[in-house]
């Protein structure tokens, strides 16, 4: 093929024809004032831009020059072109697509330092690379998540282990004493007494631990069912009232706000007894003898719907420092029960699991010397 | 699910002007928004949104720092990252802050209030 000669003032005319050829954005921008000295057919139909304005207006909308753009690594100290290229990729958010931009600086004919910038799209080659990178993101989240369960598990079983250990060999140490030959009649007594005080309290800190790893495992597998939310408060306080708070003279109340929503309450019955079980022992555990105990009940329609339970005591209170740290297994704070009741340190942990399960919230209000109130909100799903 | 007050922090104009729409359009309502890491730490503060939506790269402090930085006093924070950096290391640093999800532009409705609903149901109830 033959290239006719083109007399000069036509050279102009066929490179420009030929950049509008191109299907790729191209665009040269003045490196003195970011303004818009060239752009070819392909960059004028995707932005509108045109000579003249500031590529970061027409380009990107922005009111000054783009945070991410990189003309001074094309440019020596004194604004003249520099050798190299730059090749990366961006998203453009004006039409949500990806390019990839090749950009250099050069001069123009007319003595101008530009910066020319060649755009080819390749939003679908970067929609493969992003699905891989968000999973990769979802791989790393799981990741964690197991990492901070197994760091759970490590410190419940430590702890637990310590724990156990203890009774366990007293109760070794005086069951020989119980098979020794010729020891008093008294001391055989004393250690039976002390064998089964030690294997119910072994016991206790069992079942609590065997809990915390129940409701961990089921967590996704609450057994809902509607409940009448009021008749299994009424029932566990009848519980307490004929055993704990019977020996400490504590008077137990129930004040219900009445609404039909409490009478179908979709729950697991058998993990909120144990929530109830749990916050009304511990009430009573931490309130002097011959105190009351109060437990109130409402349901709120809005913002969500749920139900408001609250159970308040007369004991030594929570000082907010302690407060932040109520609901993690095995914390040792300064209240002890009033009358010498045994505590395993992971009622509130399990209170706190029960609730999360449930997408609800606990908080403690309390004053130290004041008593506590525990705030439980069970939203109705 | 339910509407939640969102926080929506990127550096350009136009992403925050989408984000917003697309958030109010799924239900949501606009807590406020912020261009830069450090305004996304003081809009935090003063808001206490339900949600964040962080970009990685912006001017002043970027959104990884941002994230660290809000996390530290509000540990339950859920903040998602919405970004246009794919690269591995990137994606690791961003968990490692405490980034709840990540997502990368372009974002459309379904993407984005698909990904709300993951972070909300694992991490909503803490």
């Amino acid at each position: 093929m033959v290239i006719p000669s083109l007399a000069p003032q036509n050279e102009g005319v066929l490179f420009e024809t030929l950049f509008d050829l191109i299907p790729f954005a191209i665009y040269a921008m003045d490196t003195t004032d970011y303004s818009l000295v060239y752009v070819n057919r392909s960059m004028r139909d995707r932005t509108g831009a045109a000579p003249g304005q500031k590529c970061y207006e027409a380009i990107y909308g922005e009111d000054s020059p783009c945070f991410f753009c990189r003309m001074r690594e094309l440019i020596d100290v004194q604004g003249k072109p520099k050798q190299e290229t730059l090749i990366f990729e961006h998203f453009n958010p004006l039409d949500d697509l990806w390019y990839q931009l090749q950009e250099k600086t050069l001069f123009w004919p007319d003595g101008r330092t530009v910066k020319y910038s060649i755009a080819v799209e390749v939003s679908a080659l970067k929609a493969t690379q992003n699905r891989l990178a968000e999973a990769h993101a979802e791989l790393a989240l799981k990741n964690r998540e197991l990492e901070n369960l197994n760091k759970e598990k490590n410190q419940l079983l430590g702890i637990a282990a310590h724990d156990l250990r203890n009774p366990i060999s007293a109760i070794a140490g005086f069951s020989e004493l119980l098979l020794l030959d010729g020891m008093d009649a008294e001391v055989k007594q004393m250690s039976s007494e002390k064998i089964q005080e030690l294997s119910h309290s072994t016991l206790d800190l069992l079942n609590d631990i065997l809990d915390v790893s129940a409701i961990e495992l089921g967590k996704l597998a609450l057994e809902r069912a509607p409940l009448d939310f009021t008749q299994l408060c009424v029932s566990r306080l009848d519980v307490f009232r004929a055993t704990m708070a019977k020996q400490k003279q504590i008077s137990l109340q129930l004040e219900v706000k009445e609404n039909a929503a409490l009478s179908r309450v979709n729950v697991d019955k058998q993990r909120i007894s144990q929530l109830l079980d749990n916050l009304i022992s511990n009430a009573i555990k931490f309130s002097p003898t011959g105190s009351l105990v109060e437990v109130f009940l409402q349901y709120h329609a809005v913002p969500n719907s749920s139900v408001e339970l609250r159970i308040k005591d007369h004991g030594p209170g929570i000082s907010l420092d302690e407060q932040g740290k109520l609901f993690v297994m095995f914390q040792t704070l300064a209240a002890k029960p009033t009358a010498g009741e045994s505590s395993t340190g992971l009622g509130l942990a399990i209170v706190k699991k029960i609730v999360d399960a449930h997408n609800g919230q606990i908080r403690v209000e309390s004053i130290a010397g004041e008593g506590a109130t525990f705030i439980v909100l069970l939203p109705i799903a | 699910m339910n509407s939640l007050r969102v926080l929506v922090v990127d550096d350009s104009p136009i992403t925050l002007k989408k984000l917003c729409k697309m958030l109010e359009d799924i239900g949501h309502t606009i807590a406020g928004t912020a261009r830069t890491g450090r305004d996304a730490i003081d809009q935090y503060n003063v808001l206490q949104p339900e949600l964040v939506t962080m970009d990685i790269t912006m001017p002043d402090m970027d959104g990884i720092e941002a994230t660290q930085c809000i996390l530290q006093h509000s540990p339950k924070a859920l903040i998602i990252m919405v970004t246009s950096h794919g690269q591995e290391q990137m994606v690791i640093d961003a968990i490692d802050s405490g980034a709840k999800g990540y997502v990368l532009k372009p974002v459309g409705e379904d993407k984005l209030s698909e990904m709300i609903q993951k972070v909300f149901e694992r991490y909503g109830s803490s």
